[in-house]
């Protein structure tokens, strides 16, 4: 699996890189396309088995025909005559650097890791401990079991229902005014 | 394989070759089956998609009192290999303005979202071996089920947007945006026409929406019978067919495909026909019951003979999606094509508001009389 992982991880690292440097609009466009299904590929590897299949639905299928139709209307010739790195080229690689360094130095010393974290803290405990760290984890198998779906819909629409429904005025008010931009005269 | 397992459990073998044979067990199911699987539905959609072509020319043949192509082999049945043939065989030309990688991947994106949806349709109800293990019909019975095949048929439109682009000829450039602008538009009413079968269904296993039809005694088309007519148009504009044909317009119009020959053709054509199957398929387990055998009791005759109600599933399952496919072939043959204003102010002044107000609907009536 961490084999797996690695792999993917490089191919979307390798689609994002193609993504900034490529010089024509459409290759760009087809490595962020490449890029969303990798990050799919990971969601599913990770058991979000929904998760990535909105990330299809939504990022791949819908979001990137739309970016691909903006980027045909596009003068691609001027694109490509256009200078597109200036002078903080360098400082921006180095900021951005030292933003990657601090990020991978927070994610290092989290509490994110690959074991189940009741197990970890039960072992640390002693044995005494490891009877109920058990039942913690059959629990957690169970959840796991339960549908995929299921579980979203139970955190989308129960227990984070008004920043939920929050969310979706805010893009409705995103969209009208979207609209009154786009549109000189109603 | 569980047969070796058993034998080698019953002499009292040793340990090693018990284990042996659990690697094997394991291996058989983890990969075996599921590719033996993959094999034979491969096979049989492909061949499905090869002879709904002749099936479709036949009909129109008899629609236009013509008789169609009746040439090659009896009744014409080699028709689907000669055409196949030709299609190898011809050259493959790449246009000198082409860019040939999007070129040749354009071909791709455009024939495995068709058939990858497939996996997760559930044709019968399992198939029972002798030694008392269940065998689903169905290549990956998971829990997203229609939503996979939402999401992957999504993806087929970048077939038609790169291979238009690509061709580096503003024919196919404008064929292409055409298509891509009719594809979104139907997208929405065909996924939301979907989503009111799901809410009925309570699920987005195709298995357990048949279950869930069993059931409530009657087939989704009767309390959807609105998101049933969504779905029919949309899916008819999501699969570039007649009236809604602009994409291609095979004789008049020059469409996304104007650069290709050749088997890269073929491609677009297969993948084409492949989607009307899907959408069929689709259409005959979300409305018609799937694989439910009309006026007989399932569970019953499941309980009592099995494989006799596995095999009766599969043919019903198979009547109902050939009646989809029939359906498509008359309004071929009955209506002429919409102009294209026409046809985006169907999709979005017409059936949009029409679907979400269904899905409205469907969840009132779920709410209350369907509890």
């Amino acid at each position: 699996m961490a084999f797996l992982w690695i792999l993917l991880a490089a191919f979307i690292a390798a689609c994002a890189l193609g993504v900034v440097l490529s010089r024509s609009p459409i290759t760009s466009a087809v490595s962020l396309l490449a890029g969303f299904l990798g990050v799919g590929i990971l969601y599913l590897c990770l058991r979000a088995e929904f998760v990535a299949a909105a990330q299809v639905l939504v990022y791949a299928g819908g979001i990137m025909v739309l970016y691909l139709i903006g980027v045909m209307f596009t003068d691609s010739e001027a694109l490509r005559l256009t200078r597109q790195a200036h002078f903080q080229a360098w400082p921006a690689f180095f900021l951005v650097l030292a933003l990657f360094l601090w990020m991978g130095h927070r994610l290092y010393r989290s509490e994110f890791t690959a074991e189940p974290p009741v197990l970890r803290v039960a072992v640390a405990a002693g044995a005494d401990q490891e009877a109920s760290a058990k039942t913690a984890l059959a629990e957690r198998a169970g959840l796991a079991k339960e549908s995929n779906p299921r579980q979203v819909s139970v955190a989308l629409f129960r227990d984070f229902l008004y920043p939920f429904e929050a969310a979706s005025v805010l893009l409705t008010v995103a969209v009208l005014g979207g609209v009154f931009l786009a549109k000189k005269e109603v | 394989m569980s047969r070796l397992a058993r034998s080698a459990g019953n002499r009292g073998s040793t340990p090693r070759e018990a284990k042996r044979a659990m690697t094997y067990e394991v291996l058989l199911n983890t990969v075996g089956w599921p590719l033996a699987k993959i094999v034979v539905l491969l096979a049989a959609v492909l061949t499905v998609v090869a002879y709904i072509g002749w099936f479709e020319r036949r009909l129109l043949g008899l629609f236009q009192s013509r008789l169609g192509p009746n040439r090659v082999g009896p009744l014409g049945l080699l028709q689907p290999v000669a055409d196949g043939l030709k299609l190898f065989l011809k050259e493959d030309i790449v246009p000198l303005n082409a860019r040939p990688f999007l070129f040749k991947l354009a071909p791709v994106f455009a024939f495995f979202p068709a058939f990858l949806g497939f996996a997760v349709v559930s044709w019968a109800l399992p198939w029972a071996t002798p030694s008392g293990r269940h065998h689903g019909f169905v290549v990956a019975d998971v829990d997203l089920g229609i939503l996979l095949v939402l999401a992957v048929s999504s993806l087929g439109i970048f077939g038609i947007i790169l291979g238009g682009w690509s061709s580096g000829s503003k024919y196919p450039l404008m064929g292409s945006l055409r298509s891509a602008s009719q594809m979104l538009a139907y997208e929405i009413p065909l996924t939301l026409s979907v989503i009111a079968v799901i809410l009925l269904g309570g699920s987005f296993r195709l298995s357990d929406i048949v279950a869930a039809q069993q059931k409530l005694g009657a087939y989704f088309i009767l309390p959807g019978l609105l998101a049933f007519g969504v779905y029919l148009i949309s899916a008819v504009a999501e699969t570039n067919r007649v009236p809604f044909d602009l994409p291609e317009g095979e004789s008049e119009i020059i469409g996304f495909h104007t650069e290709y020959s050749g088997m890269r053709f073929g491609f677009f054509f297969v993948a084409e026909y492949a989607n009307m199957v899907l959408i069929s398929v689709i259409a005959a387990s979300l409305f018609l019951g799937g694989y439910d055998l009309p006026g007989v009791d399932d569970a019953a005759l499941y309980a009592a003979h099995p494989n006799l109600a596995s095999a009766l599933g599969v043919f019903a399952f198979a009547a109902k999606s050939a009646l989809f496919a029939y359906f498509y072939v008359w309004i071929r043959a009955t209506f002429p094509r919409y102009r294209y204003d026409q046809l985006l102010r169907i999709g979005w002044v017409v059936l949009l508001p029409i679907a979400l107000a269904n899905v409205a609907l469907v969840a009132l009536l779920k709410l209350w009389l369907l509890r």
